[in-house]
């Protein structure tokens, strides 16, 4: 009898680790089912020509929305909520949604339907700039990511009046930025960081556990969070914008301030987003609730 | 006198306490490999294992990597023998300096070795110091989950290991590697190890992807 319930047990393990669920990549997280860092690295590369993927225009003190973790599924109402409060606020120049956008493979019409602009409903075409997250890549999704949403490492730029702020946007999806987007993002820092007044930082994964609510979330391995630490407070990266934890942490270490923003997917108990106001001496926060 | 400092002198301290008394080994080990953050890498470890008359053991280990991170580990425990296994209790007390930043960790857990097949389960607490401020982690889990793969572990040893918590290399708990050991007893004194190391990111929860490979060979002397 024991033997049968064993042989079960482990044919039941096996059939998880190789078909899954359409939902949890459960295979992907031990063997890689979709592009690694490094080819989805040098795809984004090749998608921005080098280039910034767009320049906003504002004034020296903006302000710009910041959500992450939608999960969008079978249904999208708090990121069209989020997206109707942006576009609707004057004052807003755009929004960041830090991953996760979808939950399921083939997901990613639906998420766009929700963030697209509705003349109707949305007084300003505020753009959106999308990070990508594990869960949008699970199953193989990097291809319908990088054709419907856009690269996963790219920068834009704020201009205003006497100066500009550089966003960086990197690729945290599989846990590291790997070798040649942090080899990248190094050379990146030391030749541009002096050019820009504030430097943010959007990544899905964060660097720090200091939270187990989910718990095998998986974040950085611990010797790579202390190498990024270093590297961001040795160019005085004034913000570190992360999801994936689903729960909201702010922190400040070495002069960089590291804010975990909550999820806002539909079944959260307690939905936020955050708007960031920008001046010349830094950021200010302003939690929503949904 | 700094944290490192008084780690380093303190793991020194026991092992000169124990040399020439009842001391089961010394080990040195030389590491090399690629590393996804710092590329190639290489380090030294510096361990001992002792083993008391009385169920107890200790075992530590002070390691340098060339990534600019220096590591202490001491482990002891209480090991009890049943009719149908080994088993143990186990503590764990470690630091690591890296990137301007100490981290600071002390952990429980009990130990189960039958029939070439062991593995230690518990949990650690960790703090990190650095940067003008303090992070403290929850409380992880620490696992070593391993099975040797020859019968005669007397002259020839070849395990595999998966586990979070190698010596000196405390992960946090969704960051395992993957190990391959052997080992060959060439003498009555003298044994060697080779070791081959995968560590991927992402793992649990997340899609995995390459981290870190390395390859590790150390001699062993044993009295």
């Amino acid at each position: 009898m024991l033997q049968v319930v064993r042989k079960i047990v482990a044919l039941g393990a096996v059939v998880a680790l190789v078909a899954g669920c359409d939902k949890y990549d459960i295979k992907g997280m031990f063997v890689p089912t979709s592009d690694l860092i490094a080819r989805r690295f040098e795809q984004s590369m090749t998608a921005n020509e080098g280039k910034t993927l767009a320049v906003v225009e504002a004034s020296e003190d903006y302000v710009f929305y910041v959500s992450t973790d939608p999960h969008v599924d079978a249904t999208n109402n708090n990121i069209r909520t989020f997206v109707s409060d942006l576009r609707n606020d004057a004052d807003a120049s755009f929004g960041i949604v830090l991953g996760d956008l979808t939950d399921r493979p083939g997901k990613f019409p639906f998420y766009l339907e929700a963030t697209a602009y509705d003349a109707s409903k949305h007084a300003n075409n505020t753009p959106i700039f999308n990070v990508l997250g594990n869960h949008d890549i699970f199953f193989d999704g990097w291809g319908d990511y990088l054709k419907l949403i856009g690269p996963s490492v790219y920068w834009f730029e704020v201009s205003f009046s006497g100066g500009k702020d550089l966003f960086l946007v990197l690729d945290s999806a599989t846990g590291t930025l790997g070798t040649k987007q942090t080899k990248w993002l190094k050379e990146f820092l030391a030749t541009n960081r002096t050019k820009y007044r504030h430097c943010i930082i959007s990544k899905h994964t964060n660097l720090f556990n200091t939270d187990n609510t989910q718990s095998t979330s998986g974040n950085m391995p611990f010797e790579e969070s202390f190498a990024l630490m270093e590297l961001f407070a040795r160019h005085n990266v004034t913000l570190v914008l992360q999801g994936h934890d689903h729960y909201r942490e702010d922190l400040t270490n070495n002069g960089v301030r590291y804010t975990v923003v909550g999820t806002i997917k539909d079944e959260a108990t307690e939905p936020e987003y955050l708007k960031v106001a920008v001046s010349p001496t830094g950021v200010a926060y302003e939690w929503v609730e949904m | 006198m700094n944290l490192k400092k008084l780690c380093l002198i303190t793991l020194a301290s026991l092992f000169a306490l124990s040399v020439g008394a009842q001391e089961r080994s010394v080990n040195v080990s030389l590491r090399g490999g690629y590393n996804a953050v710092h590329e190639g890498f290489s380090a030294v470890t510096l361990s001992g294992n002792y083993g008391f008359d009385d169920g107890w053991a200790l075992c530590g280990g002070v390691q340098y990597s060339t990534i600019g991170r220096t590591a202490v580990e001491l482990r002891p425990a209480y090991l009890y023998d049943v009719e149908w296994a080994t088993l143990s209790a186990r503590g764990l007390v470690h630091y690591a300096g890296q990137n301007g930043y100490n981290n600071l960790a002390a952990g429980v857990g009990v130990g189960l070795e039958r029939g070439g097949v062991f593995c230690t389960l518990g949990y650690y607490y960790r703090t990190i110091l650095g940067g003008g401020g303090r992070i403290d982690e929850p409380v992880n889990f620490f696992y070593e989950l391993g099975v040797e793969l020859l019968p005669n572990v007397e002259k020839w040893a070849l395990q595999l290991i998966f586990t979070n918590s190698e010596l000196c290399d405390l992960e946090r708990q969704y960051q395992p590697s993957w190990i391959v050991r052997t080992g060959w007893q060439a003498s009555e004194n003298l044994g060697l190890t080779f070791d081959v190391n995968y560590k991927a990111a992402g793992m649990f929860n997340m899609s995995t992807d390459f981290y870190q490979l390395f390859i590790q060979a150390g001699l062993c002397y044993r009295w």
